[in-house]
């Protein structure tokens, strides 16, 4: 018999809303819907990682039997076309539709709702509260601001929280067991650091590290660690502060990083953030930091409204280089 | 006007094709041997290829030979989709030689014309070719394809199965002769000197310098020297050369804003980031400033054009232009000359190339994010990093790894499936020892899962098949005690029983009638078991009673 090892976030993912770490008040009220199998329309915000689609999921779990949920649960993705034309139709359509079998209503997962268009949203809201007795909607997103304000009103809003320390290294351990690991206290601090606590993200580190040896260490963390984190992007921005920098090597450079990481314009510009932000006072000036800084808001800004991501970071990059040669 | 020119005076028959004799003679000869069966039989290449630069003739000489010969010929051209599945509905009709119900009785048979084959896109038109193929291997009508360019790799088995017959431009007298008759036609005054650079600019293309005369004479009966000026230049690749010079070796900036009116063929987009990439070149690279400026101005554009386009203010175009003329020549210092680059008209921006490998990874993403319940551009930040360093790590979990999220193309064949590389493992892994031992692996494994996953369907269909069953021989059950009992009662109410047979609503509340009155003398066990399994039937129950 052949059993095929599979990504361990989805393996050990919670199947039960009792199985689901952290985020004790929360469960419990979603406990209560599923055990009423009735619950308002809901909006789940919190950063990633922390089980905001994993409690969707249990929901699901609890509520259809498994033949149902095919035909009653719809889960569309950023990467499902969600556009107006797409609420308006597809999604209206599901929703009008009495559910099948022997259940009350229909559920529709919308996973980062937050990237919908508030065209999109606008479209959203009628469908919400018109089949609100046969279908209802589970949103999920990173951030509640990012949803307009009516659909916030029909919703009922549950903020989770990031996981903490303990939440996660004994999730990591629970796992650890089972895949009979060795892994020391230290290995789990570093794990649960690097991953500045997403639980999905320390899974995968974990996983990564495991694939190298089953006796885990802390040096083994940091290795995954180092190859997981982009360095480019600091090297590219040392590149910038350095004397006499080669403009053209650090555009290709973060071409190239695009290119073989499928890293997005705002991806990079996240990463940028935070480089800047942690590149230590001696490398870079604190005014050259602070005009970096400033520039790439607007960069980041230009970028989403649907500017070319590669000609505004030419500019960020021709511009940092220009302020970081004039404090010289 | 109606009809554009080059439609009007398209010819009508073979005499009126203009040049390349040879293969229009071959496309008759080909027709011919294809009409007798026998011949045809003998034919080894089935198809007729022609091909050469545009505007010269190729479909319209297949067209008037058609119309000469009373062939009807029916078209797939570019504007149509050529996908597989399209292009397989097309294949079964040429088996059948119906492509078109014809009711014109001259009509002695039909053309298949696949024009512009060389325009299949890559990606919405995939499997196009090789469908193409298949036609002409299966084809009972006769088959023409036309292309501009077929040396590229992805022809090679298509000019196997073809007859190939160049078209070359004709000369500029034999078009000078083309243009006479629609002068004389038009009543249009022109000397022979404008026509003849009237060619010469459109390269030998019949259809552009008619395209170009149509252009001249609208509302215009005299053409003169100047008016030539008018018409823009169909070879883009010497007018934005051209845009470039001024612009970085005149550094003149109000010349440029003008000539990018004639830049109207030149998607904006395209020109901004072929300026991003030639800046770069061009701007001695330690002059800081002047690449801060250029560079914060091709930014500034950048906004303009996306306020243009996406919420279509299109006053914006024109700070679009002055950005990137006016102002750019403003802060550029001259320099002696452009680089050269190999060909202008196909210079790509460095953009699209990033996206276009973008779209690859989008794709592996995709496939992580299905089934991690995440975007793909939530799987290429959280997943895709991890996956790298398994890959790179260890081949055998690699392997099972890729088994699960399918970074593989399979094609289902006689004996068993065949594995089918796509890159995907590629992009996790480049060093070719280790790739090779992934895909051994899976090599390994995935016959031992199809078969689980065989075995698993034979189960489903089993339980299925196993419920049919069930529920069929209740019936049975139910019909028979229906017609014990119908028998019983026949003598009282024979009406009863006809409706009974027509109407089917009625049919079964009888049924659950009889069965719980049987059971209900039985057991009420039976009853209770009959409840659970038909519970939507317990509410026309009640009604009943």
């Amino acid at each position: 018999m052949v059993k095929i090892e599979r990504m361990w976030t989805e393996s050990f993912r919670p199947k039960t809303l009792d199985e689901v770490v952290g985020q004790k008040e929360i469960v419990d009220r979603l406990k209560q819907f599923a055990r009423r199998v009735d619950f308002p329309h809901m909006l789940f915000s919190g950063p990633p990682g922390i089980g905001k689609t994993t409690c969707a999921e249990a929901i699901v779990n609890e509520i259809y039997p498994p033949v149902e949920r095919g035909s009653n649960v719809k889960r569309l993705n950023a990467s499902d076309d969600r556009g107006i034309n797409v609420v308006r139709q597809d999604i209206k359509n599901f929703a009008r539709i009495i559910p099948s079998g022997s259940s009350n209503f229909k559920l529709i997962i919308l996973d980062e709702a937050d990237q919908m268009t508030s065209e999109a949203q606008h479209a959203l809201r009628q469908t919400m509260e018109r089949y609100n007795e046969i279908t209802r909607f589970i949103l999920i997103c990173n951030y509640s601001s990012k949803i307009i304000t009516p659909v916030q009103s029909r919703c009922a809003i549950f903020r989770f929280k990031g996981l903490d320390r303990n939440e996660i290294k004994t999730r990591l351990q629970h796992i650890a067991k089972k895949k009979q690991l060795q892994i020391d206290e230290k290995a789990l601090d570093a794990l649960y650091e690097s991953s500045e606590g997403d639980l999905r993200q320390a899974i995968n580190a974990l996983q990564a590290s495991a694939s190298l040896t089953s006796d885990i260490t802390v040096d083994v963390v940091y290795q995954v660690q180092g190859y997981v984190k982009p360095t480019e992007v600091r090297a590219a921005i040392l590149e910038c502060l350095k004397e006499q920098p080669n403009f053209s090597n650090v555009r290709r450079n973060i071409q190239v990083l695009m290119e073989s990481y499928g890293l997005s314009g705002q991806d990079l510009v996240k990463h940028l953030n935070r480089e800047l932000s942690q590149i230590s006072d001696d490398e870079i000036p604190e005014s050259v930091r602070f005009a970096a800084l400033s520039m790439l808001s607007e960069v980041d800004f230009r970028i989403a409204t649907g500017s070319n991501p590669q000609v505004q970071l030419d500019a960020f990059l021709a511009k940092m280089i220009l302020a970081a040669q004039k404090q010289r | 006007m109606v009809s554009t020119w080059v439609q009007k005076y398209a010819p009508r028959r073979r005499s009126e094709v203009v040049g390349n004799k040879e293969s229009v003679n071959s496309i008759i000869a080909y027709l011919n041997r294809f009409r007798n069966v026998k011949l045809r039989s003998k034919l080894v290449k089935k198809a007729i290829l022609l091909y050469g630069p545009p505007g010269i003739g190729k479909t319209s000489s297949v067209l008037a030979i058609a119309q000469g010969l009373n062939f009807d010929v029916v078209t797939v051209n570019a504007s149509d989709k050529r996908n597989k599945e399209s292009l397989k509905s097309i294949r079964n009709a040429s088996i059948f030689s119906s492509l078109k119900e014809n009711l014109d009785s001259k009509v002695v048979g039909q053309i298949l014309l696949i024009d512009e084959v060389d325009g299949l896109s890559g990606t919405a038109d995939r499997g196009g070719l090789k469908e193409i193929a298949d036609i002409i291997i299966s084809t009972r009508v006769p088959l023409i394809l036309t292309a501009n360019d077929i040396s590229p790799q992805k022809f090679k088995t298509l000019k196997k199965y073809c007859e190939l017959r160049e078209y070359k431009p004709p000369t500029s007298e034999e078009i000078l002769m083309i243009l006479h008759r629609i002068v004389d036609t038009e009543s249009i005054t022109v000397s022979d000197s404008v026509l003849l650079k009237l060619i010469e600019l459109s390269q030998n293309d019949i259809r552009g310098s008619i395209n170009s005369l149509q252009t001249l004479a609208t509302g215009n009966q005299v053409i003169t020297v100047e008016d030539l000026d008018i018409i823009s230049y169909r070879d883009t690749a010497v007018e934005i050369r051209g845009f470039f010079r001024t612009l970085f070796v005149e550094a003149n900036g109000k010349k440029a804003y003008q000539q990018t009116r004639m830049l109207s063929d030149v998607d904006y987009r395209k020109l901004l980031l072929l300026l991003r990439d030639l800046s770069c070149k061009i701007i001695p690279k330690y002059d800081y400033d002047q690449l801060a400026q250029v560079y914060d101005l091709l930014a500034r554009a950048d906004v303009a054009l996306g306020r243009a386009q996406s919420k279509r203010i299109w006053s914006q175009l024109a700070y679009f232009y002055s950005y990137c003329t006016k102002g750019l020549a403003s802060v550029i210092t001259p320099t002696a000359d452009l680089p050269s680059f190999p060909d202008w008209q196909f210079q790509v921006p460095s953009y699209w190339i990033t996206l276009s490998r973008q779209k690859k990874i989008q794709k592996i993403a995709a496939k992580v994010g299905r089934l991690c319940k995440v975007s793909a551009q939530d799987a290429i930040n959280y997943y895709l990093p991890y996956l790298r360093f398994i890959f790179q790590h260890n081949p055998e979990l690699a392997a099972e790894l890729a088994l699960e999220f399918q970074f593989f193309d399979v094609e289902p064949g006689k004996r068993k499936t065949k594995i089918i590389w796509n890159g995907e493992i590629d992009y996790f892994i480049k060093s070719k020892n280790i790739n090779r031992t992934i895909k051994k692996r899976i090599r390994e494994i995935y016959p031992q899962i199809e078969r689980i996953k065989g075995r698993e369907i034979d189960i489903k269909t089993l339980k299925q098949i196993k419920k049919q069953h069930k529920s069929a021989s209740r019936e049975n059950q139910t019909s028979q005690t229906k017609k014990q009992k119908s028998r019983s009662k026949s003598t009282h109410k024979p009406k009863y029983i006809k409706k009974s047979k027509k109407i089917k609503p009625e049919k079964v509340n009888e049924v659950e009638k009889q069965k719980t009155r049987k059971t209900r003398q039985r057991s009420t066990k039976d009853s209770e078991k009959q409840k659970e399994k038909k519970t939507p039937s317990e509410k026309t129950l009640t009604d009943f009673f």
